[in-house]
């Protein structure tokens, strides 16, 4: 219910914003379930809907000619890449490479596989979908391996995915999507962006913020061992001191 | 039940990480070794980072520790004032390993380096161990135990700086157990471990105490070391998780009571002979693991915290 009633108030503001700008191209505009997802110690993941609705002054336009891709995009980091080879017979570290500014998560949901949506070079300009990512790295020509890899690591620890036909379309202008986030996601501050393409042109973006953090006991622990380390490492002792002569008083012989 | 872990940042179940630490305690209790050289693979194995597995174990050491001296000194079996002088030369150690940690982790070798510690001092100290326990087992079967005769003199005793250690019976010079306790120090940085599997075979063949003071005397000095481990990742790396700790601990204090409970009752050439076959195990299939072709050549680094 209050989610039909966030779309209502959204679809309202929407026209209104199109009538007073007078535009003539369709605008999207996009809402989250949730914009703060609070990591609590029950915490096991979380999952929320991506929704919003196509503000189309030309209505004529099929809802078959349009296209949505949402992306949400985690914190963006400094991310190593190593690699093994072979040194007299033992498999260590003798390579790597550093990538600058990749997200902590990307999740990718559009209307049909991206390569039917728009044309590669559009694609890759936006950075659309993880074949697309451009993360500065060092100059050289494996470099693509080294991206792949992790692109690979990331989505089997299911930080990185990508859905193509996971936004559903209600009507020519409703759509929305589910985002499932694993246990392991990053804390920080999310992009969700959302594109509206139409014969493989890019006519309208809209982006939101999503904001992950810890709450309670997880938050508390979390500022006492960052901020001020020195009395946790203290209390990290006396909680282990105290444990293990608690056990050794229950467990005392008793003869 | 799944828990969120606040500093490793992943979701674990509650009872496999009790599991895990009483299993490592029953260990620690039964050998008074071994804390570590277990339980930070396991933590790794459950997806937890290294960093938070080393500095983490080694705080559940700790109370493991601490439980298993309480058990040990209402024997009097603890030598206090030789754990003293072993930490006394395990502190500059522990700092040492713990720098060249941070030295090591910049150029990303850190894992190998640590690994082929592993399979170095494990597999040599377990060979050692295992050639030994068999010796004394097929000897002891042929004929009754002939004791070591704690008068024995050796290159140890021509050193200065004597000190008298009444627990353990002896009148030896401080150098050998600083030499020692520094180097368990400098391991235990390193490696995240506890050290006593070095130190207990080192108490018995190098400073020759007896097997009575041996593991509340190691005990001892594993607690004091890994205290120290703890205090300074939880100082400067921030990497201590202190949920994941009480959870280990937990598991770990009450499997420190039973262990000590069997391994009081088993005849103490049985128990070298299990520690070492253990010790040898572990560095085998770390071994295994550096020489077979790993599933995937990249892997990916831990990113660091940026926030």
């Amino acid at each position: 219910m209050k989610r039909v009633l966030a779309l209502c108030a959204l679809l309202l503001s929407a026209a209104a914003a199109a009538q007073d700008s007078g535009k003539t191209e369709e605008a999207l505009v996009v809402a989250l379930t949730q914009d703060v997802i609070h990591i609590t110690s029950n915490f096991t993941g979380a999952e929320f809907v991506v929704y919003g609705t196509i503000e189309a002054p030309d209505a004529f336009v099929g809802a078959d000619e349009r296209d949505i891709v949402i992306i949400v995009r985690g914190p963006a980091s400094a991310t190593t890449v190593r690699k093994r080879g072979r040194v007299s017979g033992i498999w260590l570290n003798t390579d790597s490479v550093t990538f600058e500014g990749v997200p902590g998560f990307y999740f990718l949901a559009s209307t049909r596989p991206l390569d039917g949506i728009a044309a590669p070079a559009v694609l890759k300009r936006k950075g659309i979908g993880l074949a697309n990512q451009d993360w500065a790295g060092p100059k050289r020509r494996d470099l693509g391996e080294f991206q792949k890899a992790l692109i690979r690591s990331r989505t089997a620890d299911r930080l990185f995915a990508e859905e193509e036909g996971a936004v559903e379309m209600n009507g020519a202008s409703l759509f929305q999507t589910r985002v499932v986030m694993p246990a392991n996601v990053p804390v920080g501050d999310y992009r969700v962006e959302a594109y509206l393409f139409r014969n493989g042109q890019e006519i309208s973006a809209y982006s939101a913020t999503l904001v992950i953090d810890k709450l309670g006991i997880e938050r508390t622990l979390y500022n006492f061992a960052t901020r001020s380390s020195l009395f946790y490492a203290m209390a990290a002792i006396l909680v282990a001191v105290l444990m293990g002569l608690g056990a050794a008083f229950v467990f005392r012989e008793r003869d | 039940m799944q828990i969120y872990l606040p500093i490793a940042e992943i979701s674990v179940s509650i009872w496999l990480i009790l599991a895990m630490g009483g299993a490592v305690g029953f260990v620690t209790g039964m050998f008074g070794v071994g804390g570590g050289f277990l339980m930070t693979p396991f933590l790794i194995f459950t997806g937890i980072s290294p960093a938070v597995a080393v500095a983490t174990g080694a705080s559940q050491i700790v109370a493991s520790s601490v439980s298993g001296v309480a058990a040990q000194a209402g024997r009097r079996s603890v030598d206090f004032k030789m754990g003293v002088v072993l930490v006394a030369g395990g502190i500059p150690g522990t700092v040492l390993g713990v720098w060249i940690v941070s030295l090591l982790k910049e150029s990303g070798q850190i894992d190998l380096v640590i690994k082929l510690a592993y399979v170095g001092l494990l597999g040599s100290i377990g060979l050692l161990m295992l050639s030994e326990a068999v010796r004394t087992l097929l000897k002891t079967r042929r004929a009754p135990p002939a004791r070591a005769k704690a008068t024995q003199h050796y290159w140890v005793h021509g050193l200065p700086l004597k000190l008298r250690f009444r627990v353990s019976k002896l009148y030896i010079s401080a150098l050998p157990p600083l030499g020692l306790g520094f180097l368990s120090g400098f391991l235990s940085g390193i490696m995240g471990i506890g050290g006593g599997f070095i130190m207990v075979p080192a108490m018995i063949y190098i400073l020759r105490m007896p097997a009575s003071a041996v593991i509340g005397t190691s005990l001892f000095q594993v607690l004091c070391i890994t205290a120290l481990t703890t205090f300074l990742h939880a100082w400067i790396n921030q990497t201590v998780d202190i949920i994941l700790a009480v959870i280990l601990m937990a598991g770990g204090v009450i499997g420190v009571q039973y262990g000590a409970r069997v391994g009081a009752r088993i005849r103490s050439d049985y128990l070298r002979l299990m520690i070492s076959l253990l010790i040898v195990s572990m560095a085998l299939r770390l071994a295994i693991e550096l020489i077979t072709p790993p599933a995937d050549l990249y892997s990916v680094a831990p990113t660091e915290e940026t926030r």
